[in-house]
């Protein structure tokens, strides 16, 4: 039951003696067993690690920098949601040169997503070939291991000099209609890791011979960046809990406006229509394998969503949907 | 006289204030029903009907003559995000803006003056060096880690204060205290420098020639007349804090002004934006009006200027 309300400081939930929970993936089917549940809003992540620490609170959503910090501390768990509805994604406007399927295969082949996990995320992420998220039920990993992109340099220079990208004047910058290619990779601010991430990336297309400069912004200045086309290139994130996710990415025009292609339209109609689950996953795994042929993402991981619970906790979890589950949970002294 | 002329200046000073908070909406680049929206599920109705709430389907006079009439009226929109008045959302948040200024206020306006007073008594001395380092060191300390060392030193390590605020005094120590001594810093250099204008004038030398106790001459005759450099920088800190510090309110979980501006900036919540920013606004020309009217109390000839 609310208890207490105050706007964007603190709730308080009591507990309801009555309640009656149906839900089959908890073990208590009755109220919950903690009298109250305090959620104390903390909006700066160092603060909140450290109200951790001090033992102010119990649980934390703990920021990936402070896992290892804290997983050290006697008798604390971390508590991660590993397949969760996130995707992080390299997305492409349709201007040249991102508008060659080859040069967004190269792209996508020079990509090292295992680096980006273990370095940026600190190996808080799964790195995953699907363009939807490891958590939703359209995600296969031998189909997308089978048409997606893993870590080859030699193919993205392959890929480059198939979609007639060379490097003629022997300068290391492949060229465009006699001109060195020179792009810039964007990402928005306030998120360490996608700098980190972009980052990571950079060295690599420079290695097959593209000349990348990278560029963070405020999201407002990206939005009309995006839909007029002129990032080229960006790292995007979206946390989707449905594999329509693919539709409202790519259904003609996409969501900024930079995506037009009848035949993948008719595959997304398809999936979005289709009822039977099993068959509506079938129809999500063509327009799937339809995307990564096209490359027109190149999906990099799925980040985990991660929780720092002290020693006396006990019974708390996420559930399939990247939710915190409460009503097992139980404190011991 | 003076103060009537002051009080009606205000008048379009508020309404440019007005009408710059109210531009800061068709400034932004991109769409901001749009970016309001990034990261959440919505169909195009509704980011239409978003558009049409925040009258964003209006003409942008329209627009103007809307917000201004609805300001003048107490209303500054909803928040999108908790869908609760914008007034409210400041309202609730004030009194704790309104502690953080007062205690921090006071901790610098302590801190400073003493340390300014005694590094120009004992100007060359190991004192004054002490105080200079010290003031030095506040100016370049960045506030937001300066908090983070005082919660991890005195919450974490020493378990003296909770890193959560009750509202209570005790809770209000750290935050106070990392705000006022970085404030106190500037006001240190600040009373140093008039106290030792000061002293060097002829009415101390004659106060002191007279037999005056020599804490009569620094606390009246030389405090007194170095006053009214300090009242400004103190006037114009105090608007700031009301304001909400922002870095400090957020590290300390201070649920004040303004954190809920870093909110409401990382949500994109654009009414709520408009409104702290107006409230930011008027308060700092309302503590310079303060300020300008304490300076003729202070010294008559302002008025005649």
């Amino acid at each position: 039951m609310l208890k207490e309300w105050q706007s964007g400081t603190r709730i308080v939930l009591a507990r309801f003696p009555d309640y009656v929970n149906y839900r089959q993936d908890d073990a208590n089917k009755g109220a919950a067993y903690v009298d109250e549940v305090v959620f104390d809003i903390i909006s700066e992540p160092a603060t909140r690690t450290a109200a951790f620490e001090s033992g102010d609170v119990d649980i934390i959503g703990v920021p990936t920098a402070d896992v290892a910090r804290l997983s050290e501390m006697p008798g604390v768990s971390i508590i991660a949601q590993e397949n969760g509805h996130n995707i992080n994604f390299i997305e492409f406007s349709n201007v040249a040169p991102f508008d060659n399927v080859h040069f967004r295969k190269a792209v996508a082949y020079a990509i090292d997503r295992d680096s980006i996990v273990e370095i940026a995320y600190m190996g808080r992420g799964t790195p995953i070939q699907c363009p939807v998220p490891i958590g939703d039920a359209a995600y296969d990993a031998d189909l997308c291991a089978q048409y997606g992109y893993t870590y080859d340099l030699d193919k993205a220079r392959e890929e480059l000099a198939a979609g007639g990208f060379t490097d003629s004047d022997g300068n290391g910058i492949v060229e465009m209609n006699g001109e060195d290619i020179s792009v810039t990779l964007w990402s928005y601010s306030g998120f360490d890791v996608q700098q980190k991430t972009i980052a990571l990336i950079q060295p690599d297309l420079q290695d097959i011979g593209l000349n990348v400069e990278i560029r963070t912004v405020d999201f407002g200045a990206l939005q009309p960046m995006l839909e007029a086309g002129e990032t080229g290139f960006d790292y995007m994130r979206w946390t989707f809990y449905d594999q329509s996710i693919l539709s409202q990415l790519f259904l003609t025009p996409g969501w900024v406006g930079q995506t037009s292609d009848p035949a993948l339209d008719e595959l997304l109609k398809v999936a979005d229509s289709t009822v039977d689950p099993a068959a509506r996953v079938q129809a999500s795994h063509a327009a799937m394998q339809y995307v990564l042929e096209n490359a027109l993402i190149a999906p990099l991981l799925t980040d985990w969503f991660q929780s720092a619970v002290q020693e006396h906790v006990h019974g708390y979890r996420w559930d399939a949907l990247d939710n915190e589950r409460l009503i097992d949970v139980w404190l011991s002294k | 006289m003076y103060i009537v002329r002051r009080l009606l200046a205000t008048i379009p000073v508020w309404f440019a204030i007005l009408t710059m908070v109210f531009m800061m909406r068709p400034l932004v680049p991109g769409d901001p029903v749009k970016i309001m929206f990034f990261g959440r599920s919505s169909s195009q109705e509704a980011i239409e009907a978003m558009r049409k709430d925040l009258g964003l389907d209006q003409s942008l006079p329209r627009q103007y003559f809307t917000y201004v009439s609805g300001v003048l009226q107490g209303d500054l929109g909803t928040s999108i995000t908790t869908r609760r008045p914008v007034l409210d959302e400041i309202i609730d948040r004030y009194p704790a803006t309104l502690k953080l200024a007062l205690g921090s206020l006071l901790v610098s306006a302590i801190v400073g003056l003493i340390a300014g007073i005694l590094s120009a008594v004992y100007k060359g001395s190991a004192a004054d060096t002490f105080a200079m380092i010290f003031s030095l060191v506040g100016l370049s300390m960045p506030a937001f880690w300066f908090g983070l060392l005082m919660i991890y030193f005195f919450a974490v390590r020493l378990g003296w204060f909770s890193v959560i605020p009750d509202g209570s005094l005790k809770s209000l120590v750290m935050p106070a205290v990392t705000l006022g001594l970085i404030a106190s810093s500037v006001i240190a250099r600040l009373v140093r420098s008039a106290m030792l204008e000061v002293l060097g004038q002829d009415y101390i030398r004659t106060a002191r020639a007279k037999g005056l106790r020599e804490r009569r001459v620094l606390i009246r005759h030389a405090l007194g007349n170095a006053l009214l450099p300090i009242v400004t920088i103190l006037g114009l800190q105090f608007g700031g804090l009301l304001s909400g510090a922002f870095i400090i309110e957020a590290v300390f979980a201070w649920h004040g002004i303004g954190e809920l501006g870093v909110n409401a900036f990382s949500k994109r919540d654009f009414p709520l934006i408009q409104g702290i920013v107006l409230v930011i606004a008027t308060n700092y020309m309302l503590v310079n009006l303060l300020v300008d009217i304490l300076y003729a109390w202070l010294d008559p000839r302002v008025k005649l200027a």
